[in-house]
């Protein structure tokens, strides 16, 4: 038995994993909560996106509107990353073998890294934006990457259930 | 941000590992419709879990040899509604599971309806799922 699979599968035998594993109601409840953080965390960061594109809300600079929604971003990825931290936790150890999921893992790291990059370095310039500046291709491109990463990355959670 | 690195490395290592497991699907995805199958057997082991629920029976075989069978069904939450407890079976019970058999040959089947050990027979089946007697299936014709 591998390391991992001895974390997993004591994790699976936990106590809460094994509650929410066999609970009647919790188990929705929580994929709602997930849902609805991913909602929020997904729905603002492409906000950001399509500003920086020109494509929405072309009135106001993308500073603007990263000031305006960060604070709903990251309240959708702390409802996000805790409601899914237990759904992994109660079916750990019959899903971690579940390409979607692993596809969906790694979605999440490259994705994480663009907004790590966004935050630190595209984010300083944008300050000195202005409607009349255009952002920088390379911004663009990280803009375009940012909507496309996160629609694959919850494809391939919707997909953990059609494995 | 260090939670979602932790997870993508979590993520990495488990992709290298390619572990196979049952997980939460469709019916079409694991089942086959056209392969209806009945087992009777004793209950050896119950998971009444999320989003599947199963249970084993120890099915004797023509041959005289036993045979452990899985069985998938719906939650607990679609059960319970449906009047399937966790309390209603104990293991050593005997069921009677009409289901239909997994399309990998694997020992597994999809308990579409089950007869309890008083005589109940519920519908174990996974609401939406697509399966034949999914009320909430399409009529494409295959179903029954």
């Amino acid at each position: 038995m591998s390391l991992l699979s001895q974390v997993i599968h004591a994790l699976y035998e936990s106590p809460a994993s094994t509650a929410l594993r066999e609970s009647e109601y919790a188990f929705p409840v929580i994929q709602t909560v997930h849902v609805l953080g991913v909602a929020a965390m997904a729905g603002t960061i492409a906000l950001v996106d399509l500003n920086v594109l020109g494509v929405a809300l072309r009135r106001q600079p993308p500073a603007r509107t990263v000031a305006d929604v960060l604070p709903i971003t990251w309240a959708g990825f702390a409802l996000a990353i805790l409601s899914g931290a237990a759904l992994f936790a109660a079916q750990s150890e019959k899903i971690y073998g579940n390409v979607f999921l692993q596809l969906k893992f790694v979605l999440l790291l490259i994705a994480g890294l663009n907004v790590i990059v966004f935050h630190t370095t595209t984010r300083r310039s944008i300050e000195g934006w202005s409607d009349t500046v255009v952002p920088p291709i390379g911004v663009k491109a990280s803009a375009a990457a940012s909507l496309l990463l996160w629609a694959l990355v919850i494809a391939a959670g919707r997909y953990i259930a059609y494995y | 941000m260090k939670v979602r690195y932790g997870l993508g490395i979590a993520g990495a290592i488990a992709l290298a590992l390619a572990v196979p497991a049952q997980a939460h699907h469709s019916f079409s995805a694991m089942y086959d419709s056209a392969k209806p199958v009945r087992l009777v057997g004793k209950l050896t082991k119950i998971e009444w879990t999320n989003p599947h629920s199963y249970f084993y029976v120890d099915v004797k075989g023509a041959n005289g040899q036993v045979v452990n069978w899985a069985c998938e069904g719906a939650g607990p939450g679609a059960l319970s509604r449906r009047g399937f407890k966790k309390g209603d079976i104990k293991l050593g019970d005997t069921l009677i599971v009409d289901g239909y058999l997994a399309k990998s040959g694997a020992k597994i089947v999809d308990a579409r309806r089950v007869t309890l050990p008083d005589g109940r027979i519920v519908n174990g089946g996974t609401p939406g799922d697509g399966g034949p007697g999914d009320p909430t299936a399409a009529p494409a014709g295959k179903a029954n």
